[in-house]
């Protein structure tokens, strides 16, 4: 019974799933390229107030520039060492680690790389187990941290919702259980439950990747096109912009 | 507009799951994804797309020849839709065809190797050049929008003689279409078997593809709200109810001169589907059309015009599906990726019709569709949240079109996931034990699937000449625990497939739970895999341990299907015991299947 919903998880509903992702972030990607494609439309357009003329700046209308600019952006934030904030060092470097241990870890685990050989025949160098292990280890114990770090800091809470503690928890509920199922003997339920449970959990994690903020892992190009690049503004550009906002009456 | 968006939004999710299937019947073939047999093979995507759809197609030619060659000046305005409805009935039938034909890959092949004694010749050449021709007719809409411009009017200069040969090419192609089933007059069932179906199909085809335009012409104005001119399109009814009569004289001469009103009211589910089809092809419409209540109610209009529609389609299917049923002594009914790729099919049609009647001026000059309010034409926040499928966020097109398809992309996936994923679905038939002839089971009957195929097994004699009870291990070759002598079914258990003879959750519950699975996964330093884990005989050494040899990887998880095990374990033996024994045919088929009378077919 237990083993035949396994079956059920981990064959069709799993290709389900990580074909919904992939399509669900294809049409991600599409559409905010669309929305780029928009935008860069009306910087054409002068009366497009907000963006600084081009003397101030640098011309925005320029191509070379734009990209140029962006994936500078992007490069930076790839590797984030310039942006260990100073106020929260400890934590900002906690969710760098918790980063790279949630993207190397379900990529490059042997188990993984074996379902996928077998599957579609295609595999690739993974990790040696006990490397696998510690990396588990290390993001089961950064999830804590950061969830605990939502909680108490003032900051973080005021901009933490439901949903950013709910994920959070997720991703705990599928390293956790991903942990016992390659440790049967350390596990206190029974090995065919803890699977499933992770490949059900993983399955949810595939269709929220498109639909919850986990789309930044295909979407933070743009995120980061829209801070870094799109908002210059020279000075007393915030007069005008609280009054594109607010009308005549606006006092900033 | 909230009716066009969710007709749009259906086509979409339609369009999708016939993609879907569409690859699933070019990955893994005819056999696996449709319900076609040599007994039926003209199933759904070839009467209910092609047939059919090139009759729905007939309003281009037909208006072309009032406008261009008679010279009907007020039928000009329904020329580009008509012609645009050709284009795509041809089109979509075309491609329904390409995925008909057991090679799609060959669809060249009668442009260059020609069969000249073929119906089917003439109807490829026919459709062929006939789709080019509503290609060329449609094309103009497209480039007079664009930069080419120029070029459309040239093209439309010299479009005459094209048209006329447009003209002649369709009535050949559907007097033909209706010849094909000339060359089967034993197996159409009488009521639709005759010498006048070439007669018949075209005058049904121009008919009922009249009726199409009008119908098309009033959903366009129903769904864009617009006014539809219904004093030239009652006269587009008109000339289409006047050929359907025709068809009725005709069809009704034939019945009483083959005399088979008998067969019609005999109660035959044929002569009912007959007086059914007969209702919608010609009685709804002619009457509705003739009574003049048509040119006062567009809806009245639509009723008539919509039971031509399935009528005639019915009419197809009756003719190239259903009447076959009787004679051919079995019944067809589609699969479900045939029924989407057929939808997906029309859908995809539906929605380029919604394109072009949007973009280019087809009925009139777009933009057609007053802007929405709630919709925004094209994402105006770049960086919006366009992260999750909200409700405000889908109020765009472009959003909303796209949340459909791909979710309809993975819901068709799922559905169709046995075929599409794993290839024809296999046989799968549980083997029976033999039967005993005698008290001393000396002879067994092996039948595992219980059909006219059967082997007298002599138990007694086979294990006198190999050696006496030593001989057992030489065909019981497994022990399963507390048994000797295992018998062959109870392993194999599957005439068709592999089964797994290996319980793995009974053993981990058996040996302890989740501290058992070192116990046979002992390589720790690895991923616990099939390949670094402890054989079956390690443990079951008095079960496996007699005709284990140091290479063999067999006996271990997957038991081979009965006729494979059955066939690989005799007729082994048989090629290697017939030089022994003098016997030189000891490895033929007939030696065990004595009543089958077969050649070596190894």
């Amino acid at each position: 019974m237990l083993t035949d919903w396994l079956g059920f998880a981990r064959g069709p509903l799993f290709i389900m799933c990580f074909l919904f992702m992939l399509l669900g972030l294809l049409r991600l990607v599409v559409l905010e390229l669309i929305g780029f494609k928009n935008a860069y439309a009306k910087i054409e357009d002068k009366d497009f107030l907000i963006f600084s003329p081009p003397e101030q700046t640098g011309d925005i209308r320029d191509k070379k520039f734009i990209s140029k600019t962006w994936l500078a952006g992007i490069m930076e934030w790839l590797i984030p060492v310039r942006h260990i904030y100073k106020s929260k060092p400890f934590f900002s470097i906690v969710s760098i680690i918790f980063h790279i241990a949630i993207i190397v870890t379900p990529i490059f685990l042997m188990q993984h790389i074996l379902l996928w050989k077998r599957g579609v025949g295609v595999g690739w160098p993974g990790l040696p187990g006990h490397l696998a292990d510690v990396l588990t280890v290390v993001a089961l114990a950064s999830i804590i941290i950061l969830f605990l770090y939502r909680l108490t800091d003032k900051d973080a809470r005021v901009l933490s919702g439901t949903g950013d503690y709910l994920l959070l928890a997720l991703i705990f509920v599928i390293f956790g259980t991903g942990l016992l199922a390659a440790h049967p003997a350390m596990s206190p339920v029974n090995y065919s439950l803890t699977m499933l449970i992770h490949v059900l959990a993983g399955n949810l994690s595939f269709v929220l990747l498109p639909l919850s903020k986990l789309a930044h892992v295909v979407l933070f190009p743009f995120n980061r096109v829209s801070s870094d690049f799109f908002w210059r503004l020279p000075p007393g550009m915030g007069d005008k912009v609280a009054h594109e906002l607010h009308g005549e009456e606006a006092k900033v | 507009m909230k009716r066009l968006t969710r007709i749009k939004g259906v086509l979409w999710a339609l369009a999708m799951f016939g993609l879907v299937a569409i690859v699933a019947r070019l990955i893994n073939g005819l056999g696996a994804t449709t319900n076609l047999s040599d007994a039926l093979p003209w199933g759904l995507w070839k009467v209910g797309n092609m047939v059919a759809g090139v009759a729905l197609g007939t309003c281009g030619f037909a208006i072309a020849a009032a406008v261009y060659a008679f010279k009907l000046e007020r039928y000009q305005k329904l020329a580009r839709p008509a012609v645009l409805i050709a284009f795509l009935g041809y089109g979509s039938s075309c491609f329904s065809l390409f995925l008909d034909i057991g090679l799609p890959w060959r669809i060249w092949h009668a442009i260059v190797y020609w069969n000249i004694h073929s119906f089917l010749f003439e109807v490829a050449w026919c459709v062929m050049l006939y789709f080019s021709i509503t290609l060329y007719e449609t094309a103009p809409v497209i480039l007079e929008r664009t930069k080419f411009h120029k070029l459309a009017h040239t093209m439309h200069r010299v479009a005459f003689p094209i048209i006329l040969l447009g003209i002649s090419l369709s009535t050949l192609h559907h007097t033909s279409l209706g010849s094909l089933f000339l060359v089967s007059p034993t197996r159409v069932h009488e009521i639709w078997m005759t010498m006048l179906i070439p007669v018949l199909f075209i005058t049904s085809a121009v008919g009922a593809g009249l009726l199409t335009l009008v119908l098309i012409t009033l959903m366009y104005n129903y769904l864009y709200d617009k006014k539809p001119d219904l004093d030239v399109l009652g006269s587009v009814a008109k000339a289409g109810a006047i050929l359907l009569s025709i068809y009725a004289i005709i069809k009704g001469y034939d019945i009483v001169n083959r005399d088979i009103i008998p067969v019609i009211l005999s109660g035959q589910w044929e002569g009912i589907l007959f007086i059914f089809e007969s209702i919608l092809l010609v009685f709804i419409p002619v009457g509705i059309i003739f009574s003049g209540l048509a040119k006062k109610s567009a809806n009245l209009m639509a009723i008539a015009a919509g039971s031509a529609v399935i009528g005639v389609v019915l009419n197809r299917l009756d003719v190239g599906i259903l009447s076959y049923f009787r004679t051919a002594g079995a019944v067809y009914y589609p699969s479900l990726p045939e029924i989407f790729t057929t939808l997906g099919i029309y859908s995809a049609a539906g929605l380029f019709f919604f394109f072009m009647v949007e973009n280019f001026e087809v009925f009139d000059k777009p933009p057609v569709r007053p802007k929405d309010a709630g919709e925004a034409q094209s994402p105006d926040s770049t960086f919006g949240p366009i992260r999750s499928f909200g409700d405000g966020v889908l109020r765009n097109p472009i959003h909303r079109y796209s949340a459909i398809a791909v979710v309809s992309l993975v819901l068709a996936v799922g559905l169709f996931s046995s075929s599409l994923l794993k290839g024809a679905p296999m046989l799968s038939e549980k083997v029976a034990p033999p039967t005993a002839l005698d008290n001393e089971r000396m002879v067994l009957v092996i039948n595992g699937n219980k059909n006219d195929v059967s082997v007298a097994f002599r138990h007694d004699m086979h294990k006198a000449m190999l050696g006496g009870t030593q001989s057992c291990i030489r065909c019981h070759h497994l022990d399963m625990p507390d048994d000797k002598n295992t018998a062959c079914w109870k392993c194999h258990t599957n005439m068709e497939q592999k089964t797994d003879i290996f319980k793995h959750a009974f053993h981990q519950e058996k040996l302890g739970g989740n501290d058992s699975c070192v116990k046979c996964h002992t390589d720790t330093s690895r991923p616990r895999w099939r390949d670094n884990t402890k054989k079956c005989y390690e443990c079951h050494e008095e079960n496996m341990g007699m005709l284990f040899t140091a290479d063999d990887k067999s006996y271990d998880y997957m038991a081979p299907s009965y006729v494979d095990a059955m066939h690989k374990k005799c007729v082994g033996c048989h090629i290697e015991m017939q030089n022994t024994v003098d016997r030189p045919a000891l490895d033929e088929c007939y030696t065990c299947h004595g009543d089958v009378k077969l050649q070596t077919v190894r």
